[in-house]
């Protein structure tokens, strides 16, 4: 509800009072999108104020924006690549057994590299890997400390951010506290 | 040159708020609660 054109209060769907818009509903035009994650976990919505009034409004799906997966596509890459250098020693014929658990994936992996072979390609076995491989693979080097939890969460926003065509990268408030806590991994991970 | 680390830092923090909000025009607004209520009825979804 504006007051001299001003936003100040909302009305939220099923209640009965309007609420004053204050601190804690509100966060600047200029926080970066992974810093909006707490308060979208949260609450719903919240106002975004630039130059001191109510510019615009967020809702958690609005997360859906296709811009929010590009902080995350440039922290996940950075991951992957600092992860799959580190790997590369230590993926070959005889070590995939320990990290590929699937029979089938094995066989397929391994008729992969003698096409390429055959083909002269000159690949190494992490370039076949998909994205879940790689970390499982970390893990099982010891490159990396996570726990399967945090495995499954890098691996299904990982797969929401790199294909278009995937679920959305929220649904549900459950899929923000998702987003955050690869947030902090792959800061954590990549920086720390 | 900046390092590695410092650029994707840097560009993981480049995408703010405004460029995923919905622009005030955008949202159903009224003068008073009276007002407000009436048109969240009016537009359930």
């Amino acid at each position: 509800m504006p007051q001299k054109g001003r936003l100040t209060a909302f009305l939220e769907r099923g209640a009965t009072r309007a609420k004053t818009i204050q601190i804690q509903h509100v966060v600047s035009a200029e926080t970066p999108i992974p810093d909006l994650l707490n308060s979208l976990c949260d609450q719903r919505p919240i106002f975004v104020v630039g130059r001191h009034e109510v510019i615009g409004l967020i809702h958690f799906s609005d997360l859906n924006d296709p811009i929010v997966k590009l902080p995350f596509f440039v922290l996940l890459e950075g991951l992957e690549r600092q992860v799959v250098d580190a790997i590369r020693p230590l993926v070959h014929e005889d070590t995939l057994s320990a990290f590929l658990k699937d029979a089938k994936r094995l066989v397929n992996i391994k008729a992969d590299m003698a096409k390429l072979r055959k083909r002269r390609a000159d690949r190494d076995w992490v370039t076949l890997l998909y994205f879940r491989e790689v970390i499982d693979a970390a893990v099982e080097f010891k490159k990396l400390p996570l726990r399967t939890k945090e495995i499954e969460d890098l691996s299904a926003v990982r797969n929401r951010v790199a294909h278009a065509a995937a679920d959305q990268l929220v649904e549900t408030q459950a899929d923000v506290r998702r987003l955050g806590r690869v947030w902090k991994l792959c800061k954590d991970l990549l920086f720390e | 040159m900046a390092s590695l680390q410092e650029t994707l830092q840097r560009l993981a923090q480049g995408f703010v708020a405004r460029d995923i909000m919905v622009p005030l025009e955008r949202l159903t607004r009224a003068d008073d609660e009276a007002t407000a209520t009436h048109k969240l009825e009016q537009n359930p979804q």
